[in-house]
């Protein structure tokens, strides 16, 4: 018997969130300003956190905050206050790698505790340990595959979360420290300088060299056409990763994999579904170790660039119903422009955008990125929706 | 203090602790596992402990392929196993309770109530708690004031910055050289082609891919502070070091020790040589340049971001809040912009994108005031408190 997994998505802003939760995500997860390993993302005040968790709750998803960092002493002295704050506001859950973090929060709150990725759990040894220090749910090292998780689950007796699309680390997450010491960042406190992405050479103990390689680079993950397997093997939560990506990615990652959960019982849809992945800005597409050991071939060996099949222009902020949609606008567009309208959970659509007009009236010939700008109404369109332009 | 090496060392003469690192469950061992039996007796006939290093991280699969062979009647000559995998950790527990445990937190575990948790976890299995190279030397001496188990941290040898399950460096060899590499041991050194990071020693081997820092970690010049600080055991890992003379040196240094002799090793050793962290942990101090710490909205009476600006009409913000305009005949607003400037403005006259002049406005709302000078997008906005 198959079971819906739970969809996790990123909310590396309290925009962002609201995105999440609008196109369809179970739940989220989000960092305060301190204790998680996004450092340079926006990242949730204090009551940013409260407006994030009663629109989440709202709408029946849940809030997951991170707390993932490994802390040092000094830094654990500020936790207390915090996560008493998270319990007060009703937060659903804290996910922690550090076991200090975990006895501070068993400590002072009855949060629920989630084992980060970044504590590499890899088997059901290793959860049976931390399933006794009170933990309810693991999120597998990404290098387990769906068979281990099934077996993990079965022994261990704790929820399990895995990864399904987005970024990778190549290494174990948690045992990489290049940027503490080439940067002077601890990466295990949120000062990751991605130095896996760098291009390197190579030599060996002959003197051969391989230059320009990107050989700690991993491509990205995606799961999707695999969906099926993550509910039949009765995984309780599939995550999407990237906090620090864009509006277009979440929307677009998290309605893909909504739909795909939601027709679980009907697949025809589910290439057109792994077409959307490929709009928004990604590396190669990879399924890691989901299957089967990641190989070489899972290796991104190119420089990181920013090729997308879609643009987003804007973000809907207003919809005046019959007369116009107030725009903000992300990037230029023209008059006579075909757009693209993302909605929360129909098919996306196309329209011709016959006017353009800013908020002195003026007529405009194209958009300015950083302005508001009203264009024409269109039916099903809802604030937080995104508009989006082919790129040529 | 006491000192533990690797079998690899060879002259263990300075050593009470020898490290055996069998292939199948060690990162970077090269210990054949038919030669283990042997190297056991070896270490016991000079009176000293042989320990089993199985320090690789294992997933569910890894762990049925490895113990569905070759491992029990290893792990079944050893009194004492190093173990940094908690489901090794749990797996020794469970199944071999009379094995002594060595738990590696190397890796991140840097604050007291998680160590002393995982003291309290291994209990008395627990033989000894091998401490980050991140700590400095305050943290060690509060640590091991407080810990009831030997502290271990390594003294000289390679930093490990990076491990990954994947084949990176060999099959590149491969495709380059058209010759059967697989996942034999190698060694490479990478450069970074972006930064001045030249010469880190990568291995790769069945294990995976490993990346090394190109300086070696050594506190032999200080090591009159490291027992200071109560640190009982520490570990020289000169495995990659070729030069038997150095190897030499390093021994007598242990074995009568002057700080002499410390900077003379400095000046010969292969590689470049650093304290790492010892003396002070600053990885976090650059935290603050990664993000506009300006641009982060203060809770206290926020009323939204300005979204808009056209010179001369107006400005339009997304309100984040519930206000009623004009309650006391007048609003007060702070702009607080992304280059961390302050403006203080009384507003007249609030409009709707319509332009209808409206007295309240919701959360989510977007309005307009007439433009104020000074003011960019992305600027914060709060009211004043009257």
């Amino acid at each position: 018997m198959s079971q819906l997994p739970e969809l996790l998505s990123p909310a590396g802003s309290l925009e962002k969130l609201k995105i999440a939760v609008s196109y369809g995500a179970d739940a989220v997860y989000l960092g305060g300003q301190k204790f998680g390993l996004r450092s340079a993302a926006e990242n949730f005040t204090n009551d940013e956190l409260l407006e994030g968790v009663n629109f989440a709750h709202d709408k029946n998803s849940k809030v997951y905050v991170v707390l993932n960092s490994f802390l040092h002493d000094e830094d654990l002295k500020e936790l207390p206050e915090f996560i008493k704050y998270l319990e007060k506001i009703d937060v659903d859950a804290v996910i922690v790698s550090d076991l200090g973090v975990v006895e501070t929060i068993k400590e002072h709150t009855d949060l629920e505790v989630h084992l980060s990725t970044q504590a590499s759990c890899l088997n059901q040894y290793s959860a049976k340990i931390w399933k006794d220090l009170g933990i309810t749910r693991v999120v597998l090292g990404r290098e387990a595959s769906l068979k281990d998780a099934v077996s993990i689950k079965r022994y261990a007796g704790v929820e399990i979360e895995m990864f399904i699309h987005g970024s990778m680390c190549m290494a174990y997450s948690g045992n990489c420290v290049i940027s503490n010491y080439t940067q002077g960042r601890d990466s295990n406190r949120g000062g990751c300088a991605h130095s896996c992405r760098f291009e390197y050479s190579l030599e060996d103990s002959e003197g051969l060299k391989v230059e320009n390689t990107f050989f700690m680079s991993s491509k990205d993950l995606n799961g999707i056409m695999l969906l099926d397997q993550f509910s039949q093997s009765k995984i309780d939560s599939i995550k999407v990763e990237g906090r620090m990506k864009s509006y277009h990615y979440v929307a677009t990652v998290t309605k893909a994999y909504r739909n795909a959960i939601d027709s679980l019982n009907d697949k025809s849809n589910w290439k057109n579904l792994n077409k959307e992945l490929e709009k928004v800005t990604h590396r190669s597409y990879t399924d890691a170790s989901l299957i089967s050991k990641a190989g070489s071939d899972s290796v991104y060996d190119e420089r990181e660039h920013e090729d997308s099949e879609y643009t987003v222009v804007g973000l809907v902020r207003e919809v005046i119903e019959g007369e116009y949609l107030l725009l903000e606008v992300r990037s230029k567009f023209h008059v006579g422009d075909t757009l693209e309208l993302v909605p929360f959970k129909e098919n996306s659509f196309e329209f011709v955008c016959e006017f353009l007009v800013d908020m002195t009236e003026s007529k405009l010939d194209s958009s300015k990125p950083g302005t508001l700008v009203k264009i024409p109404y269109v039916k099903n369109c809802s604030v937080w929706n995104i508009v989006r332009k082919r790129n040529r | 203090m006491n000192y533990i090496s690797y079998f690899e060392n060879r002259n263990l003469s300075e050593y009470q602790d020898i490290l055996i690192s069998p292939e199948c469950l060690s990162r970077l061992g090269k210990d054949k596992n038919e030669d283990v039996q042997k190297m056991v007796k070896e270490v016991k006939a000079l009176n000293k402990r042989p320990i089993l290093e199985w320090d690789i991280l294992m997933t569910e699969s890894d762990f049925d392929k490895i113990f569905s062979s070759f491992v029990l009647p290893i792990i079944n000559q050893f009194d004492v196993v190093r173990v940094q995998d908690t489901g090794a950790l749990k797996y020794l527990m469970e199944n071999f309770p009379d094995k002594k445990i060595q738990l590696l937190l190397e890796g991140h575990d840097h604050n007291l109530i998680g160590i002393k948790k995982w003291e309290e976890i291994v209990g008395d299995k627990l033989d000894r708690l091998v401490l980050s190279l991140q700590l400095t030397k305050k943290s060690l001496e509060i640590y091991c004031k407080e810990l009831n188990t030997p502290v271990e941290i390594m003294i000289l040898g390679r930093i490990p910055l990076f491990y990954s399950p994947r084949p990176l460096a060999n099959p590149l060899f491969e495709k380059k050289t058209e010759k059967l590499i697989g996942d034999s041991y190698m060694e490479y050194l990478a450069s970074s082609e972006e930064s001045a990071h030249k010469n880190l020693p990568v291995i790769e081997n069945m294990h995976g891919t490993f990346m090394f820092n190109s300086k070696d970690h050594c506190l032999l010049e200080c090591l009159d502070e490291v027992k200071n600080v109560g640190v009982t055991w520490a570990r020289v890992d000169n495995r990659f070091v070729k030069n038997e003379s150095i190897k030499k040196k390093v021994n007598d240094c242990i074995k009568e020790y002057s700080k002499d002799k410390a900077q003379k090793i400095k000046e010969q050793y292969p590689v470049g040589l650093i304290r790492g962290f010892f003396s002070v942990n600053k990885s976090d101090v650059l935290f603050k340049k990664l993000k506009n710490y300006r641009n982060i909205r203060k809770d206290h009476n926020y009323l939204g971001d300005v979204l808009d600006v056209t010179k001369g009409h107006f400005i339009g913000i997304q309100s984040k809040a519930k206000l009623n305009f004009f309650k006391n005949g007048r609003l007060e607003l702070l702009f607080s912009t992304p280059e961390g400037k302050s403006k203080q403005v009384f507003v007249k006259e609030v409009f709707n994108s319509k332009k209808d002049k409206i007295e309240s406005i919701s959360p989510g709302d977007i309005f307009f005031i007439k433009h104020i000078s000074g003011v960019s997008i992305r600027t914060r906005v709060y009211t004043i408190s009257s």
